[in-house]
């Protein structure tokens, strides 16, 4: 009993207590949420209705046989695959530029680059809704006056644009992630490595590029679940159209929980994103490493 | 250490930033448009200002009293976050628990499904709380939302501080809430400043969750408001308006950046890993 008594000290020793307003907030506000999402996707529950049923797997069912869902995962894995790779792109050319001039000047620049993130999506959903209308916009003004043909860009180019609109918005987080990390390396590092002989291209691959692994698993880690988690971009920008084409499965659950009132379909549409999201963050952790988790120490 | 400027360096500068910067010009040019230009193709660059919108946003809107209601939200929910996540991320990265790969990844998950699906349950929760029309369950909410990403990005930039300085602090016989405070987190400057920009900005541009919550007019953060009387914005009716609250929306990011970027620059410079 003693040894038992002993254990539970030593488990809860006082460095867990570091820990315990974590657990409370995220224990009442973000876990409790999941668990409940995962409970009513066995109903049919609907919104603003008392009564419900307990279906079991029906909605799971439902869902594998809807050939909407798999448009859906389709139009997600575009929307996703084109905006992660793109902002980890433009994030990381973006800090090595703003990380390496040292010019008094840079950060009205590094302000102004990151602007983009401090609109909301409905707005800059509204804004870029404007700028592409193909009647009134000034993306085919501009197009026109040097001698091209005005487009129809929410409808034949409704992904690409979606993709773009998100790049832009959303570039802010992976270049200030980096820049942070990139002015965190010791410049002793390089310093050695120059020593070494080792060029612009070298010192990159060797130095900047290892030394930024945690933050680049962190970085596509957080867009890939932003990406697949929002949808207020797309809400306003195409709402899903033309022909579902752009509706990923976050707007597919807004539409069938909020909009045609299925809670419980929403909610496993909700637990199937789950699921995605569980099986990429795993997919990154197995490229990178457990040493993201727990660091190595030497 | 001294590199010279080169020019193709400051022209890939001015691309990005023209690319970042030109629609949310075209957002300000517009939202200094008659709204009898407002449709008009095809859209001319330049047409006499008016200030029509920011009088309509400021008077009718009452734009900057929700403006307030944001900043009260966002820094509560910074302040809440902070006070969560720097301990978690000490504990994490810098004293290590057993089971500290377990719990990373535990924390990740809780972000992993959207946020709409939640919003029925937090609304149960806040109910439950006594917090349902307030700015600080609207805070608590989003605190809960953001603080994964602070931890994660902290324990990142707390595991690159050199083990020796935090034992030598200990030996000095500092308490680790004055070694966090005195020793980590002047060396971990960028990191916590990029953290707070996102958790700040994010709360900012939040929607739905103080939508859901919150009742009163008076209480209303920016966004909200701008919803709420612009009316559905999908109609096309006045975005002129909607532009000049966004604008207005804008300024206080973009003061709180320029106030706070100077530590965003200071890096592991203080002199930090020399001993």
């Amino acid at each position: 009993m003693n040894s038992v008594a002993n254990h539970l000290s030593k488990l809860i020793s006082r460095k867990y207590l570091y820990l315990l307003p974590a657990v409370l907030l995220l224990g009442t506000f973000a876990v409790y949420p999941v668990f409940q999402a995962l409970w009513m996707s066995f109903t049919d529950m609907e919104l603003l209705r008392e009564e419900f049923n307990w279906v079991g797997i029906e909605n799971f069912k439902r869902l594998f046989n809807d050939p909407r869902f798999y448009t859906s995962l389709k139009a997600t894995l575009w929307f996703v695959g084109g905006s992660v790779l793109l902002q980890y792109l433009m994030g990381m050319a973006g800090a090595l530029i703003l990380h390496n001039l040292r010019i008094k000047s840079v950060k009205y620049f590094r302000a102004a680059i990151i602007l983009p993130f401090a609109f909301s999506e409905l707005v800059v959903g509204i804004l870029w809704l404007r700028i592409l209308d193909s009647e009134f916009g000034i993306a085919n003004a501009m197009i026109q006056l040097f001698g091209g043909s005005a487009q129809a860009w929410l409808y034949d180019w409704a992904m690409p644009a979606a993709i773009l609109v998100n790049v832009w918005w959303g570039t802010t987080f992976s270049l200030l992630l980096f820049e942070a990390a990139l002015k965190s390396i010791p410049e002793e590092w390089y310093e050695s490595g120059r020593v070494d002989g080792g060029g612009r291209w070298y010192l990159f691959r060797h130095i900047t590029l290892p030394s930024l692994k945690y933050v680049t698993f962190l970085d596509l880690v957080y867009i890939t679940l932003f990406t697949i988690n929002t949808f207020g971009i797309l809400f306003v920008l195409t709402f899903g159209g033309p022909s579902h084409q752009t509706e990923v499965l976050g707007l597919f659950m807004w539409k069938q929980a909020f909009r045609d009132y299925s809670m419980g379909y929403g909610s496993t549409i909700s637990v199937v994103l789950f699921a995605i999201n569980i099986v990429l963050a795993v997919s990154y952790l197995k490229l990178f490493g457990r040493g993201v988790l727990v660091e190595e120490r030497y | 250490m001294e590199r010279k400027l080169e020019p193709k360096h400051f022209a890939a500068l001015i691309a990005f930033t023209v690319l970042a910067l030109s629609p949310i010009i075209w957002l300000f040019l517009v939202s200094l448009r008659p709204v009898e230009w407002l449709y008009k193709f095809p859209p001319p660059l330049w047409v006499k200002p008016t200030a029509e919108h920011y009088v309509l946003a400021i008077k009718d809107l009452n734009i900057l009293k929700s403006i307030g209601n944001s900043l009260i939200i966002a820094a509560a929910t910074l302040g809440v976050n902070f006070f969560v996540a720097i301990p978690a991320a000490y504990v994490l990265g810098k004293i290590r628990l057993r089971y500290t790969g377990a719990i990373m990844l535990g924390i990740l998950a809780t972000q992993m499904i959207p946020g709409m699906a939640a919003l029925v349950p937090l609304f149960e929760i806040a109910r439950y709380l006594g917090l349902i029309d307030t700015r600080m369950g609207v805070s608590l909410i989003l605190a809960a939302r953001t603080t994964p990403l602070t931890i994660w990005i902290l324990k990142g930039f707390f595991e690159k501080i050199p083990q020796d300085i935090i034992e030598s602090a200990q030996v000095d016989g500092l308490r680790s809430v004055q070694i966090i405070y005195r020793i980590i987190l002047p060396l971990a400057w960028p990191g916590i400043i990029a953290a707070g920009l996102f958790v700040f900005m994010m709360s900012w541009i939040e929607f739905l969750v103080p939508l859901t919550l919150l009742f009163e007019p008076s209480k209303m953060p920016f966004t909200v408001a701008l919803y709420q009387v612009v009316g559905d914005p999908l109609s096309g009716t006045n975005y002129g308006a909607l532009f000049a609250a966004s604008v207005l929306g804008s300024l206080p990011v973009i003061t709180l950046f320029l106030m706070f970027q100077r530590y965003f620059v200071q890096g592991l410079t203080a002199g930090a890993v020399k001993g």
